[in-house]
């Protein structure tokens, strides 16, 4: 039975939709994440997943320690001083960060960084 | 094979996969799936397996079979 | 012998004496019922060491699921599923039976739709954070302070953009979750991915059902939806836990 056979056994699944189906295919990829994550044994691909894991990290860490720098910032808890030092070594960091994306080809959505609930805490 | 057809099927799958892979009734210790070298996925799906290597070899394998069904696809 | 083979798992059923639809299985063999008091497994034979994840091994499976939910009620079992023997099987539906019957019993008489809309954001809503505009900058240049003050402003917006898909969200959602038994739902899995929600709906509102999607498609102009379905109750099933003698497999990729 070839797929499109077996497909069609399936009744059609698309009861209403609006035109831009391109985008929800889009969108579906990006969103999925059926099979758990594996680190791959392939030497190339090692060091860019291992890149990828980290820098979702690193970024995971540097929002975090925004959001509480910002809160900080807000309440008024910070000097002037301080809030143009730590300003600066964000900075300095987003810019470390761009270098290394760059490095290893990797783009934002690449480190697919959807907290979910946990997004609901920053 | 209009485009929009095309989309439709593409969805209809992607949809499938959400839930055919993710949900349903789970016995403990029951999941038994391998991937084979040469069989792909879907043109299009990258994000299902961590390994980076395997889906785009599974993505050139799934562009060269598109090709060749070209003439087939009403 | 038969019951020595590996079984794939497609759906636990009611009505264990209704004979199995001849649909073929992965492998292209024959399913069969495998029944215990009041419910079914329905397996077919493997005569491969592993499953092989293929667009065609997963139209087979949904294929088969779909034949059987014409005209019983199934929990369906995710793809992959595979038990050592049909002994297992016995002992799979023996020890889960309590939990089989309950679902069995929430599911029967209705079909899983599903519903995904997708939305640009609105106007007050900021590119998720731009930093790009920052990085062409000299550190010196931007000032530490001008930095956090614009994340700072990009935190507000986020914030105001995050509370309006909310309501938005909570809005459609409203519209069809009365129709359903049961429902799920969630907002902006993705930033474009407003809502993300199924509903577990009798089988003679799907007509409605669809109808009313219809009506928000109007009544929403700038979003876009995509309804589908009628599918088994993937989303509704809960997990069922095998006894220990049942050895933990590994998945291969």
């Amino acid at each position: 039975m070839s797929v499109s056979d077996a497909q069609n056994r399936v009744s059609e699944k698309v009861l209403c939709a609006t035109d831009d189906l391109e985008a929800f295919a889009t969108e579906l990829e990006q969103a999925g994440n059926a099979l758990p994550r594996r680190v791959n044994a392939d030497p190339e691909g090692v060091e860019r997943g291992l890149a990828k894991l980290v820098l979702t990290l690193i970024e995971l860490i540097r929002q975090v320690l925004e959001h509480q720098a910002l809160q900080r910032m807000e309440s008024g808890s910070l000097s002037d001083e301080e809030i143009e030092r730590i300003g600066q070594t964000f900075l300095k960091l987003d810019a470390r960060m761009e270098e290394l994306k760059r490095a290893f080809g990797l783009e934002d959505e690449d480190l697919n960084l959807n907290l979910g609930p946990l997004g609901d805490l920053l | 094979m209009s485009q929009l057809v095309v989309k439709e099927k593409e969805v209809t799958l992607l949809e499938l996969l959400d839930r055919i892979l993710d949900k349903g009734v789970i016995l403990l210790g029951d999941v038994t799936i391998s991937v084979a070298d040469v069989d792909l996925i879907y043109l299009g799906l990258k994000v299902l397996l961590s390994s980076v290597e395997t889906a785009e070899r599974m993505r050139r394998a799934a562009i060269q079979r598109s090709m060749l069904d070209a003439g087939d696809e009403k | 012998m038969k019951s020595d083979h590996m079984m794939y798992l497609y759906a636990i059923t009611d009505q264990p004496k209704r004979v199995v639809p001849p649909v073929l299985g992965l492998e292209d063999v024959l399913c069969l019922s495998i029944p215990y008091q009041d419910i079914a497994a329905v397996v077919s034979p493997l005569t491969a060491a592993k499953v092989v994840l293929t667009e065609s091994n997963l139209w087979r499976h949904e294929a088969v699921v779909e034949a059987l939910m014409a005209d019983r009620t199934v929990l369906p079992a995710r793809f992959g599923t595979v038990l050592s023997s049909e002994a297992a099987v016995q002992a799979a539906l023996m020890a889960n039976y309590a939990d089989f019957v309950a679902n069995l019993k929430r599911v029967c008489g209705r079909v899983e739709l599903g519903l995904r809309v997708l939305w640009d954001g609105g106007e007050s809503r900021l590119v998720a954070p731009d930093r790009s505009k920052c990085m062409g900058r000299q550190a010196s240049e931007m000032g530490g302070r001008s930095y956090l003050l614009t994340r700072l402003e990009e935190k507000r917006q986020t914030q105001i953009w995050r509370q309006r898909a909310e309501v938005l969200a909570a809005d459609f959602h409203l519209s069809l979750a009365h129709l359903a038994a049961e429902s799920t739902y969630q907002v902006l899995v993705t930033p474009r991915m407003l809502l993300v929600a199924a509903y577990l709906v009798e089988r003679d509102y799907v007509t409605t059902f669809q109808q009313i999607v219809n009506t928000l498609k109007t009544v929403y102009p700038t979003l876009d939806l995509l309804c589908t379905g009628p599918w088994p109750p993937y989303s509704f099933v809960s997990a069922g836990t095998l006894t220990a003698n049942e050895k933990e497999r590994d998945v291969r990729v």
